[in-house]
This record gives C-alpha cells, sequence and structure tokens, in this order.
C-alpha cells in the first residue's frame, strides 16, 4: 500500500462517514473538571449534558460577549435548560443537537483541493431521571443518518434513516458505582473530541462505518449494546465495559468483547490512565492498551497525551501489531475561544518498512455563546517511508454544532 | 464551496470576538499573573521535520521530487520579558536525522533512504506569555543543512535537496505542566525550495 493511499483518502474515510458522533472534551480538566460526571448523564463522558453541564457551558465556558455587563454568570446559566429559564419537570431532560461540517481537502492543490459539507449529526434525545436523586436513569438518542448507505445495513427512506444512536439505562446500586446497560461507545482511552483523530479512527472508534460496501474498514461502530460498571472514589475512577456488537452494523462486524479505563488523579487537574480491549467479530479480532495522561494547567488550558498499541488480526492473516501517539497542548486564550495543537503519530506495524504517518492539527475550539459551538482546524498530514517521499496532505475543516 | 465561505466568514467574526472581549470579561487574576522570572533559559529536545524541493538532473533531462527529512535537536533558548506579557526569545539548536528522496517524481527514477543530515539552527521570536503556563511566539528562524545525497550510478541521475542555508517563519506554542518542564510545539515554514517544517519536544528551564 502506497503512502498516498495512506494519507490522502485518510482524512475523508474518518470524517465522512460518521454520523451522531458523542461529543467529549476530556481537555475541560483545564477548568478543574476532571471527571466527565459532572457534566455527562455518561459517566464516561459524551453524550447528552445534564444540568450542571449545560449550566457549566453557558455560564463558565461559552463567551459572554453578546450579554450586558450586568447579567451575571449565574443568570446566563439559568437560561441553559432545553426551554431555557422555563423549567420542565424534573423527569423530563430533551435535547436536540445539530452538527455539520464542511471539509476541503488539499486547499490550493489544483485537482486534488476539494470540498464537501457533511452532515454529521442530527440528532434528538430525551433523558429521564426517573427519581430525584438520581439513582435511576434512562437516556436515549436518535439521530437522522444522512449517508444510510454507510451505516450498517444499507437503508433507505426517510423512516429508515431514523436511528437509536444511544440509549442506556443507568442504576447506581451503591454510592459512586454506577451500572450502565444499553447501546453506549465502548469503554476505551481518551475521548478526543475529533473522531477523525489518527487515535480515534484506528482504535475503530472513528465511527467509520464497517459495510461492504466499505470493506476496506474492518472495524465495527464504536457505539455496542453491553454494560458497563463505573465506580468513582477520591482518586480513582475505573469502568469495565462488556459488549456484544452494535446491532446496526452487518454482523459480521458486530464486535464481541470488554474493554475498560481507568484514571487516577495524581494531584489536583493531573490524571494518569490506562485502558485495554479485546474484542472479536467475523471480519477482525483487536486487541488494544493504552496509557493516557491529561493536565490542567492555568484556568482552560490543558495538556492531553496518549500512548497505544493495537493489534488487528483479519481472517486468513496474520496480526499486525503497531503503536499510536497523541499529544495535545490545549490553550486557553479567552472565555470561549480556546487554540489547541494536536500532534498524532500512528504505524501500523512496528517494522522499519511501514511508513509513520503524522498528523498535525492546528485547531480553534469556540463557543461564542450559550448552544453554540464553532471547530476550525487545518490538519497536516505526513508519512515517513523507505520507499519514497511524497507529499503531505492538507485538511481544513469548519464544524458547527448547536445543541439545544 | 459557497458554504465554505460561510464557514470562514464566521471563523473570522468568532475570532474577532474573541480577541474583543479579551480585555472587558476576562479577569487577570483567574488567568494568572505570570510569576515565573523575566528572563531565564531553557533546553530542550524535540522532534523535527520538513520538507525540500528534490531536483534529480541526469544529462540533459531533469526532475522534480521531495525530500522529508526527520531527526532529533536539542536546542538552547533564552527568553527575556521586557513586560508581564511580552518578550523575545533567542533560540540555537543542533538538528541531525535521516531523509527519504525520491520515489514520486515521474520522469527520471530515484529513491534513496537513511541518508543522514545534521543541521544548525537559529530563531529570534517575539514572544506573547498567555499565562504562567502558556506562551505563544512568531518569529524567524535560519537553517543551515547538511545533506549529501548519493548519486544513482545505475542511471547516472544526481539529485540535489533544497539550498542548504535556508530561513523561514517560526511560530511555537508552549505549555508548562510544572515550573520547570514545558510541552514545545512548533510550525513554520522555510522559504526557499521547502515546505512546512515541525517540531515536537520537552524543555527543562534553569
Amino acid at each position: 500500500m502506497g503512502y498516498k493511499t495512506l494519507l490522502i483518502p485518510l482524512g475523508a474515510l474518518a470524517v465522512a462517514l460518521f454520523s451522531g458522533t458523542a461529543q467529549a472534551y476530556p481537555e475541560f480538566v483545564g477548568y478543574g473538571y476532571s471527571a466527565c460526571m459532572t457534566c455527562h448523564y455518561n459517566g464516561l463522558g459524551g453524550g447528552p449534558l445534564n444540568d450542571y453541564g449545560r449550566a457549566l457551558l453557558a455560564g463558565e465556558i461559552s463567551s459572554r460577549l453578546f450579554f450586558s455587563k450586568s447579567t451575571t454568570d449565574d443568570d446566563i446559566a439559568a437560561e441553559s435548560g432545553f426551554l431555557g429559564k422555563t423549567e420542565l419537570p424534573k423527569w423530563l431532560r430533551p435535547h436536540i443537537n445539530y452538527r455539520g461540517m464542511q471539509m476541503r481537502m488539499n486547499p490550493g492543490g489544483g485537482a486534488n483541493d476539494t470540498s464537501q459539507y457533511y452532515q454529521m449529526q442530527e440528532d434528538i434525545g430525551v433523558t429521564v431521571p426517573i427519581d430525584s436523586k438520581g439513582k435511576y436513569l434512562f437516556s436515549t438518542t436518535w439521530g437522522h443518518i444522512s449517508r444510510p448507505e454507510d451505516y450498517g445495513h444499507s437503508r433507505e427512506g426517510l423512516g429508515q434513516r431514523i436511528v437509536s444512536e444511544e440509549y442506556f439505562f443507568r442504576y447506581e446500586p451503591v454510592k459512586k458505582t454506577w451500572i450502565y446497560v444499553g447501546l453506549m461507545e465502548k469503554a476505551y482511552g481518551l475521548r478526543n473530541v475529533d473522531h477523525s483523530s489518527y487515535q480515534r479512527t484506528y482504535q475503530g472508534f472513528g465511527q467509520t462505518p464497517s459495510t461492504p460496501k466499505n470493506p476496506n474498514n474492518p472495524n465495527g461502530m464504536d457505539r455496542a449494546q453491553g454494560v458497563i460498571v463505573n465506580t468513582a472514589t477520591e482518586n480513582w475512577d475505573i469502568s469495565g465495559n462488556y459488549f456484544i456488537g452494535n446491532p446496526y452494523n452487518d454482523p459480521d462486524y458486530q464486535e464481541k468483547g470488554f474493554s475498560g479505563v481507568s484514571e487516577y488523579q495524581l494531584a489536583e487537574k493531573k490524571k494518569l490512565g490506562a485502558s485495554v480491549l479485546s474484542q472479536t467479530s467475523q471480519v477482525l479480532t483487536k486487541q488494544m492498551a493504552a496509557i493516557h495522561y491529561r493536565q490542567g494547567l492555568t484556568l482552560g488550558s490543558a495538556i492531553l497525551a496518549e500512548y497505544g498499541i493495537i493489534q488487528d488480526k483479519t481472517p486468513g492473516s496474520s496480526a499486525t501489531s503497531g503503536s499510536y501517539d497523541l499529544i495535545e497542548g490545549f490553550m486557553y486564550l479567552s472565555r470561549g475561544y480556546n487554540f489547541r495543537v494536536i500532534v498524532e503519530r500512528y504505524n501500523k506495524e512496528f517494522k522499519s518498512n511501514v511508513p509513520d504517518q503524522w498528523r498535525w492539527t492546528l485547531g480553534l475550539l469556540m463557543f461564542p455563546f450559550p448552544r453554540f459551538e464553532v471547530q476550525t482546524n487545518l490538519i497536516n498530514q505526513r508519512a515517513f517511508a523507505d520507499s519514497a517521499a511524497g507529499p503531505d496532505s492538507w485538511i481544513f475543516q469548519g464544524q458547527l454544532h448547536v445543541s439545544l | 464551496m459557497y458554504r465554505f465561505k460561510i464557514l470562514s466568514i464566521l471563523f473570522m467574526l468568532c475570532s474577532v470576538s474573541a480577541l474583543a472581549q479579551e480585555s472587558s470579561s476576562d479577569k487577570e487574576s483567574q488567568r494568572g499573573h505570570p510569576k515565573v522570572p523575566t528572563a531565564y533559559t531553557t533546553v530542550s529536545v524535540s522532534y523535527f521535520s520538513w520538507q525540500e524541493q528534490l531536483t534529480l538532473t541526469s544529462g540533459a533531462s531533469k526532475d522534480h521530487g521531495l525530500v522529508n527529512l526527520f531527526g532529533d535537536g536539542f536546542s538552547i533558548e533564552h527568553e527575556n520579558y521586557f513586560k508581564p506579557h511580552h518578550g523575545t526569545i533567542m533560540e540555537g539548536s543542533f538538528l541531525y536525522g535521516q531523509a527519504t528522496a525520491g520515489g514520486t517524481q515521474s520522469t527520471l527514477p530515484y529513491t534513496t533512504t537513511n541518508i543522514k543530515w545534521t543541521a544548525l539552527q537559529a530563531s529570534y521570536r517575539y514572544s506573547y506569555r498567555w499565562t504562567t503556563a502558556v506562551a505563544t511566539s512568531i518569529g524567524l528562524m535560519a537553517v543551515d543543512r547538511q545533506l549529501s545525497l548519493p548519486t544513482n550510478t545505475a542511471t547516472n541521475t544526481s539529485a540535489e535537496a533544497g539550498p542548504s542555508l535556508n530561513y523561514g517563519i517560526l511560530i511555537d506554542f508552549k505549555l508548562r505542566p510544572s515550573e520547570h518542564w514545558q510541552l514545545r510545539q512548533m510550525i513554520g515554514t522555510l522559504a526557499t525550495q521547502a515546505t512546512t517544517y515541525w517540531s515536537l519536544g520537552f524543555g527543562y528551564q534553569f
């Protein structure tokens, strides 16, 4: 496989085909929020925000440029509910999310200069805290699939394009221990917001579909039906996940296995973690392990790092073992505006003749006002191979996210 | 393309509003005044990479390809802050690594790999320290690189990379996870027959 085959379509492959992405921001450890449970109904991060998460995003993280000085952060936070200040019953927490992205490949690259808009997320869902303390809780998210041919089974017609992307029942049998049952993102690694990153793509969490129409990617979907047990202590956060596959995947691609992720708080805003995963489908057996670290710096700024090993084995071939790194510098510029530099490396096999792929991302993550997020990324990809010195590829992404 | 332009405009508006609110809504006490010294020296170890244009010559025939250079380097830099947030940086580096050349050109066949190179690099940059832990700098750099590409004796094709002395623009982003250690990410571009320059490293401040 040539370097061009590896590099140029990678961004498109990884980005173009996902939808309904659950977003989480491990970078917010820079604000002092290192536990996902603080803001999300799912304690592993991603998916709908709880009341506190909504208030925090509006009243602390989003820009207040469009608010008068007399409007306090508490006033802004008080308007963060689904209907603004109008309170809904405590057992009803709906959410609507839209996310779209314009991606331009190789700007200025002549025939290779292409641009396309992707509908990434068109979701509606509801979370039902069954009791007042949140001991019992149910959450579901339904999404419209813009490219059904890329989402598991070939689906046609509007009615068949609406799928349940995530659902879970959460139960807290003992204090600080939660059991989740349903269709959820697998417990593994840093839940990097960028599903097109090398880290998420090669972990198999890029939500790149696994269909006969896309046979080059044997990975299944990042969400699978299963059970997650999550327990948190003062310094530890440990989760184990047993899963049996995503029902929207073609049967051959449904992955069964287990994973686990744990983080230990070394000190305030410093979390060191490790993850493991083992899964098997008819087309791929995957084993992974990773260590990860995230640290908050001064207000809003953070460092994230992850190193992982991935072993893939497809039927009839020998296993390939490789590794990846991710290092992200996340810089708070002013309230609502953050700049980040992400450096990633991926090597499919520990062999000198297999190219090292590098990906450098310069991006802005902006929350110009509550419920509204803008991301821009300029991505450079370069491969180091013995066989050839090939040209870099460039990608520009602009992303809008509106959340109600 | 239309939506791309819309997004670009939106991006610029958001960026401008970020700067506009900088002085009005942020509390300096929240962001943290720099408490690090006004002048200090940092030693860094970094990974570097950039590309240069490859020129191949065989008799009257010419062709062009690329040279990938990657390797490690040791740097020493001195930062001097004349205001709490504003300062300058002088840096010198010794770089060494390997290069892969050719393989994508169409006319003259030529590929070589694992060619050793060394380089000296110097830069002078303006630095803005956002907080005690985060700083950004931008400035000019010069790279004096020693690389000798072998001749393909079978086809009598000689190969030459870009100029040994090159200049460019360099931007760096520094994050300090502890009082003395820092993560450093750099991006730049070299001016002549070369492309994007990247560096990732860790530094220790004395």
